[in-house]
């Protein structure tokens, strides 16, 4: 029965919290209704209308990202379970546990930091932007 | 310590080095490049001197160098075979091209020759191609120089290109080599295929394995061993006889006189023809085995004598006359061998080469004397005017002839005592031996009638009575190969050593091999090879001398008569008396027409018809067959249409099929 | 005597690691220098890489490793990864195919945007290819042919400007998806009948197949599907002609020489190793017969295609889909019966030979675009006049291409015929006479434009461009002096070709 409690309020916790940001929020912020405003969020992009639109390329983008960490996450994931238990049988040393994930976390970043240099995470620039990087000497 | 062995393939790369030097730099180099071949013929020179000092200490050389095709049954290699034979052959050919170099600068330089870097790096190729024949350990490493050797002289008798005689001549004697050795080249493949193996020396030998098949009495390809070996010895003959010179394949050489004289004297006295010779010498052991063979070889032998010298009787040309002098020497070369007469043929090759090369390099030096004139009828008087040539040309002429002591008498009159007993048994070769005997009274009469046209009498042209001088390049290489001419019958004084008992027969002992040999490579095993009985009148040394008694007779009367017809101050031409037979013997026996005949009246239909059979048929089907595969080609190309779909709808198509193919093979769908 | 240092036994796989290595620091730079056009520095670094890679692997076969008599193999990773012989014989081929594209692209990709990402998707391309060559299970092959692939395919499409530069990379793309699907369905039918992906744990399974015959011979079929992919043969061979075209020509060397040994290598690893041929056939899965079937379709489609081509990159395609043809004889003649280490090396030599020769072609075709010459055999007419250095160098190529004797493309076509002869494949043997008989007429047709016709239109003087000129050369004098060498390529490649085939 006791098992039972622990998820009966792990459950609870994970309703409360996103209800209390909401309320929190509703709370603080000042209402300034418009259509645009009151349309349903869909990452910026108008929800309604033909499925055969063009998306920013920039979405792409997001998504391999999301896909590389994913992975990562995947094969870290069983490397962290069985972390503690290796070491801890002596059979291998903290180098042969450790080394090969850093190595392939530092492959990571390695891409990662690629991306991010190359201009993978910033977002498409307004008509605005580009005006005003324009008219900067 | 380095053995002179380990130095052996430089005394063949030389010249090749100098073959590339001349070629590149010739036209920057003093002399065009002359000092290249000079030196790298010295250095030959000095290297085949160490391997001949080194095979006379007992140490011969057989050695497998590079081995650049492996069969299943047999394999190819270069390799390096010096044992008494080839060293001395290394030494008279280096020797030889080097005085050649020398003279050279003297005929060809001071002459203003235009296209002296080529002259000098074909002599550099030729001399190359002539070194690494000479020790060449198997059949086939020989065939391919004996080919460049072949390759050279066309390039070299064709030197003066621009004129119309010359590349016609080059062409002849292109031809008319390539011929015979179209037979050698079947040899060599018969030879390979019978014994699988193309070595000359050694227990792995060709010769030891034809030994052995007679010995076990094999069948090959259908004959008994005996036969198959005379054919095959008959067809490399082919080759011998192509570029030896010998009847019926002689008549490129005198036209190959269009070549500088230079060359003359290298083409006859070392290489090209002397290769042919050479070669039978170097597979002796083989010939030995088939008294079919020899007999052949004996009777083309003899019969090239006597019937070349008859032709050189008649010539006006200097160079004609030696040109003839050359085959029918040759001949008597043949002769030797083909009587089982080994160390005779050998001695005679030596000494050819010596008074030869004098002979058509003095020849040279008269040409330069006489302001490039040919024509003997033209000289005469030369005598007190150019005393070095005359003396040294002189040395030559009784070495030609035959007169005791010149090195000539010695080893033509131990030719035909091999000969003569050898016929005293076996009567069929005194006709061989008579043939040759007749020949020496015909070449005492043209070489003398030569040397008296030349030198003697009265100038009968301005040209004669006020000669070009000559310089000592020309000099030095007259004076020692006429020394040589006189005193290289030293080596082998067979007469006299059998007169008196003493020891003195060298040559015979170097190549029996008592200062060292290869195991089945000497004299004595060959002659216990040879089949031929011997017999005597009376007793050997009576046989001898009786024997060299004839030669030098006949050879003195042919002098004799020479010399009271044309040493008189004002000769004329008795030729011209002997009427019909003159116009025979000026018409070389009208051997050029026949064979012209041959090739325009025989060959050329013959190459026309199978010309018209291959335009028509075989190049119908050809061009049928890419006009096919281009109109295919045209289809093919549509199938790749530029739409991805298609490609993936065929794609999936082929796989289908190529899934549909396999399981009904191999039964999946059952 | 012993080695001088132990290594780490992964370090076996060092030829791959440095060129994954090399990768890295090329994203490292274009890290700290975003749209660098410090041509210099990145084809140096590539450059230098690919050489690293070529100068270990040639040192790791010179030390013997991989010769079971002196280093032996070398299993990585419970037998996932191999280094032996025939592994670090294409260790080279991929290393020296990616150093001479490197040095070349140094001039083609002058002025081009996108130079770091060039260069470093090439490496890590070339590293896929490199592990290809190691793979020694299912899964490691396709991770390696994928590694390989889509680098391959932003590679064809990196002139995003050039309309058929991205129209080939798309074409490419979507082939390669099928194809790779049609392969990943073929491994999974495989382990399905057998349970295992490991080759040689296959190989000892297969007698629990014998009841899937179907099913493993669909997977088979399959297999054979994904590497005609990889090698452009018929029928997976629609991109090859499209994307060798539209890419820029030092890719199209790259793939159609590195790509397609490392497609090779794993085809002959596959299937020597996984599925002997007895026990196969006894299954009822006769897989040489396909390789046959395909040898025969690939070289005759692809030289037939190319006779009569306008476009000399096209011309070049179409051979190169014919030289697969050729390499599968080695393949296709694993009868069982024939001396098999002999044609199977025959195969490695030939792709080793073409790795120079062809990609010495395409990098003339570089050459020529760089010079902006034009891509018709016309365009191409009297080049020999003004830049004769390359022209002969492009002779050589063809004649080599053509198997002409004095060429390395010789010796390496006739080991092939012999292998085939020898294994009984007349067939096989007469269409390999009449391919190449074929082939040299539109090679030949190049060097006649080559040297003897003259220019349609004037042009100007020509350059030089160091790179590219460097990279033809090199590949020329190799294309000629493997001759000699030809002894002991000929000796590595048949000893790794015995330790491989059963």
């Amino acid at each position: 029965m006791n098992e039972w409690i622990a998820i009966g309020a792990l459950a609870l916790v994970g309703i409360l919290i996103p209800l209390g940001m909401m309320s929190v929020s509703y709370l603080l912020r000042p209402s300034v209704p418009e259509t645009s405003k009151r349309a349903t969020y869909e990452s910026g992009e108008v929800p309604t209308g033909g499925t055969r639109i063009r998306f920013n390329i920039q979405y792409y983008m997001v998504a391999l990202l999301f896909v590389v960490f994913d992975i990562e996450t995947v094969l870290l994931f069983p490397w962290a379970v069985v972390y503690r238990d290796a070491l801890e049988s002596g059979e291998v040393t903290l180098m042969q546990a450790l080394g090969p994930m850093l190595l392939f976390v530092a492959i990571l970043v390695v891409g990662l930091a690629w991306a991010w240099r190359n201009g993978a995470v910033q977002w498409a620039k307004s008509p605005r932007q580009v005006e005003l990087e324009a008219n900067r000497p | 310590m380095a053995t002179a062995f380990e130095f052996a393939p430089a005394i063949a790369l030389f010249p090749l080095a100098a073959f590339v030097i001349a070629l590149v730099f010739g036209d920057y180099m003093p002399k065009k490049g002359a000092f290249a071949g000079i030196f790298a013929t010295a250095g030959s020179l000095l290297l085949s001197l160490w391997v001949l000092a080194t095979v006379a200490g007992g140490e011969p050389y057989n050695e497998q160098l590079y081995q650049w095709a492996i069969g299943d049954q047999i394999g190819f290699h270069f390799g390096i075979l010096l044992d008494p034979l080839s060293a001395l052959m290394l030494v008279i050919v280096s020797l030889i091209a080097l005085l050649v170099h020398i003279f050279s600068l003297g005929y060809m330089n001071a002459e203003g020759e235009t296209g002296l870097r080529r002259y000098y790096a074909e002599l550099g190729l030729f001399t190359f191609s002539m070194l690494a024949f000479v020790f060449a350990d198997n059949l086939l490493m020989a065939f391919m120089f004996f080919e460049l050797v072949g390759l050279c002289s066309y390039l070299l008798i064709g030197f003066w290109f621009r004129t119309e005689s010359a590349p016609s001549a080059a062409k002849k004697a292109f031809l008319v080599t390539r011929f015979g050795d179209y037979f050698f080249l079947v040899g060599v493949v018969a030879i390979a295929a019978t014994f699988g193996t193309l070595s000359f020396a050694g227990t792995e030998s060709f010769p030891t394995a034809a030994e052995a098949a007679i010995d076990n009495g094999e069948t090959l390809f259908g004959f008994d061993a005996e036969t198959w070996v005379t054919i095959t010895g008959l067809l490399v003959l082919g080759g011998v006889i192509g570029k030896s010179a010998q009847f019926p394949l002689h008549t490129w050489l005198p036209d190959a006189m269009e070549g500088p004289t230079t060359v003359s004297a290298l083409i006859h006295a070392a290489t090209m023809v002397a290769a042919g010779v050479y070669l039978v010498a170097r597979m002796f052991g083989f010939y030995a085995q088939s008294p079919t063979a020899l007999s052949i070889i004996a009777f083309v032998g003899g019969f090239t004598a006597l019937f070349a010298a008859t032709m050189g009787v008649v010539k006006d040309d200097i160079k004609q006359v030696l040109a003839y002098s050359t085959i029918s020497q040759y001949g008597y070369m043949m002769l030797g061998l083909g009587v089982g007469g080994y160390v005779a043929g050998v001695f005679h090759l030596m000494n050819h080469a010596f008074f030869k090369a004098l002979l058509f390099l003095g020849a040279g030096a008269v040409i330069i004397l006489m302001h490039h004139e040919q024509d003997m009828w033209k000289m005469g008087g030369l005598k007190d005017k150019a005393p070095v040539a005359y003396y040294t040309f002189l040395s030559g002429a009784l070495a030609l002839a035959g007169i005791v002591p010149f090195s000539g008498f010695w080893s033509k009159d131990e030719v035909l005592f091999d000969a003569l007993i050898v016929g005293l048994e076996q009567p069929l070769f005194l006709a061989a031996y008579a043939m040759g005997l007749i020949g020496v009274f015909f070449t005492g009469f043209y070489t003398f009638r030569m040397v008296f046209l030349t030198f003697h009498g009265e100038p009968r042209t301005d040209a004669a009575r006020d000669p070009h001088p000559i310089g000592w390049s020309v000099k030095v290489p007259l004076i020692v190969l006429g020394v040589l001419a006189l005193v290289a019958g030293v080596v082998n004084l067979a007469p006299i050593g059998k007169l008196t008992g003493a020891e003195i027969t060298f040559l015979e002992f170097w190549l029996d091999g008592e200062y060292g040999a290869i195991e089945g490579l000497t004299y004595h095993a060959y002659h216990e090879a040879v089949p031929f009985a011997e017999g005597y009148i009376g007793t050997e040394t009576v046989t001898m001398l009786v024997g060299a008694g004839l030669s030098l007779g006949l050879a003195l009367a042919g002098a004799g008569l020479a010399y009271s017809l044309y040493n008189v101050p004002e000769p004329v031409p008795h030729t011209e008396k002997l009427g019909s037979v003159r116009t025979l013997l000026r018409s070389n026996y009208y051997q050029d027409e026949y064979q012209v005949w041959l090739a325009e009246g025989l060959t050329l239909p013959l190459a026309r018809a199978a010309d018209r059979f291959d335009q028509g048929v075989i190049d119908g089907v050809v061009n049928g067959v890419s006009s096919v595969s281009l109109f295919g080609s045209g289809w093919i190309k549509r199938i790749q249409t530029g739409v991805v779909t298609n490609y993936a709808a065929l794609l999936v198509l082929g796989f289908i099929a190529l899934l549909v193919v396999l399981g009904l093979h191999g039964g999946w769908f059952a | 005597m012993a080695p001088l240092i132990e290594l780490h036994s992964w370090s076996a796989l060092a030829p791959t690691l440095i060129l994954a290595l090399t990768g890295l620091v090329l994203f490292v730079f274009d890290s700290i220098d975003p749209r660098s056009t410090n041509r210099s520095a990145l084809a140096g670094i590539s450059t230098a890489g690919a050489l690293a890679s070529l100068g270990v692997a040639v040192w790791y076969i010179v030390a013997g490793v991989g010769d079971p008599t002196r280093r032996g193999t070398f299993d990585l990773f419970g037998g996932q990864l191999i280094v032996d012989q025939m592994a670090l014989f294409f260790m080279v081929v991929v290393a020296v195919v990616t150093a001479m594209v490197s040095i070349a692209s140094y001039d083609y990709f002058l002025e081009h945007a996108y130079q770091a990402e060039y260069y470093s998707l090439m490496l890590l391309a070339a590293t896929g290819m490199s592990t290809m060559a190691a793979a020694n299970s299912l899964v490691t092959v396709f991770i390696a042919l994928e590694l390989a692939s889509l680098p391959s395919f932003a590679l064809v499409a990196i002139l995003k400007t050039n309309r058929g530069s991205v129209e080939a990379g798309l074409k490419y793309f979507l082939i390669g998806a099928l194809s790779s699907a049609i392969f990943v369905y073929g491994i999974s039918l495989v382990y399905g009948a057998t349970g295992y992906m490991q080759l040689e744990a296959i190989a000892q399974n297969l007698e629990g197949a014998e009841g899937f015959s179907g099913l493993l011979g669909l997977g088979v079929v399959m297999l054979i599907g994904g590497f005609a992919y990889k090698t452009a043969s018929v029928p997976f061979h629609f991109w090859a002609p499209e994307a060798y075209e539209g890419a820029p020509a030092p890719i199209s060397a790259f793939l159609s020489s590195a790509s397609k040994a490392a497609g090779f290598v794993i085809a002959f690893r596959v299937f020597a190793t996984a599925f002997p041929i007895e026990t196969m056939a006894d299954i009822g899965i006769d897989w040489t017969l396909a390789f046959v079937i395909l040898a025969i379709v690939t070289m005759t489609i692809g030289n037939f295609a190319a006779a009569t081509q306008e476009n000399v990159k096209r011309m070049l395609a179409y051979s190169s889909v014919g030289h697969a043809g050729y390499a599968l004889i080695g393949l296709a003649g694993l009868t069982g019966t024939g001396s098999n280490d002999v044609v199977l090396g025959a195969a490695m030599m030939h792709l080793l030979v073409y790795g120079f020769m062809n990609t010495g072609a395409f990098l003339f075709i570089a050459l020529a675009e760089y010079w902006g010459v034009g891509r018709t055999f016309e365009d191409y007419n009297g080049l020999a006049k003004q830049a004769p250095m390359a022209s002969a160098a492009m002779t050589i190529f063809m004649f080599s291409l053509a198997g002409i004797p004095p060429f390395g493309g010789f010796f390496s076509k006739y080991f092939l015929l012999t292998g085939a002869i020898d294994a009984g494949l007349l067939v096989v043997a007469v269409a390999l006479v009449v391919n190449s008989a074929l082939s040299l007429y539109y090679y030949s047709r190049l060097v006649k434009a080559l040297w003897i016709e003259e220019p349609v239109v004037e042009r100007d003087s020509l350059t030089q461009p160091t790179g590219l000129y460097v990279a033809i050369i090199f590949a020329a004098v190799m294309t000629v002096v493997i001759l000699p060498g030809f002894g002991p390529v000929a000796d590595t490649a048949i000893e790794a070709a015995a330790a491989v085939v059963p």
